[in-house]
């Protein structure tokens, strides 16, 4: 799993994930991750710009670029669930949330 | 007519996220995040279980009965399958021309993305639960709900919903 997650590292260019321009993502960042079932799968950070409202974090936003990540990293060969968080850095911060 | 138990679990998860405190106390978000998983979980046991037996009312017993059979593991691993749009070989020797739409692989993602968060919600005393983050879970789950309630017609739902009864079963058959 490792090389490939290198290889989405160096390909998952933000520009050109055609994102949900409410939610401003300011960084990608992903770690291997067991899940609550026992099974190795893949998490990724999507860090939201702190100038990201609640009123901007809907459902609808959360759908379409949790769709486009793992549309995106699904077509670079990862084959893991990918589960995504999205969270701002003072968030993380605040949960001792360290990636 | 009473509201199905679904729709009165998202309407409570959404009345816990917005609850008076301030900041939203942990109690409430973490409860809001599991309500949240259980509405999403009911609904598709319960679209699952018209799609199977039908909605006519003498038939309600057995729809009662079936939907006691679900089990949380095997509907996240229907759902994870489902979501990367890709079957095991066993299913796929049938199913080949069952092709899963995006609508379809975002509600799977989404069941596996909710039943997570329950976990951490309800069992990681150590983990924050955001209060953006639950709210953005319950728009995600109702905004589901609403999208496809009624009668289901697509192929590739129908199988969905059969799966999540009977993955276990014919997942390597």
């Amino acid at each position: 799993m490792r090389s490939k997650l290198k290889l989405f590292s160096a390909r998952l260019d933000l520009d050109k994930l055609r994102l949900p321009s409410t939610l401003q993502i300011k960084e990608l960042r992903s770690e291997p991750y067991i899940d609550h079932l026992g099974e190795r799968e893949l998490r990724v950070w999507a860090v939201l710009d702190e100038s990201v409202t609640e009123e901007q974090r809907t459902g609808y936003a959360i759908s379409e670029a949790s769709a486009v990540i793992r549309g995106k990293l699904r077509a670079l060969g990862v084959e893991e669930f990918v589960y995504l968080r999205f969270l701002k850095r003072s968030e993380m911060a605040e949960s001792g949330i360290q990636i | 007519m009473a509201e199905p138990l679904y729709l009165e679990l998202i309407n409570l998860a959404e009345q816990l996220a917005n609850s008076e405190s301030k900041p939203p106390n942990q109690a409430h978000l973490r409860r809001a995040v599991s309500t949240a998983y259980y509405a999403l979980f009911h609904f598709l046991i319960n679209q699952s279980t018209l799609s199977l037996l039908g909605n006519a009312t003498e038939y309600e017993f057995m729809r009662h009965a079936m939907s006691r059979a679900f089990e949380h593991g095997e509907m996240a691993s229907v759902a994870k399958s489902f979501s990367k749009g890709e079957l095991p070989a066993a299913i796929h020797r049938y199913a080949a021309s069952v092709s899963i739409r995006q609508e379809l692989k975002d509600l799977a993602a989404l069941f596996v993305d909710a039943q997570e968060s329950r976990h951490r919600a309800d069992y990681d005393v150590t983990a924050k639960v955001h209060a953006a983050e639950a709210r953005a879970l319950i728009d995600r789950v109702k905004k589901a709900i609403k999208e496809f309630s009624g009668i289901v017609a697509a192929r590739d739902e129908q199988f969905f919903l059969l799966c999540l009864l009977v993955w276990n079963r014919i997942k390597s058959r």
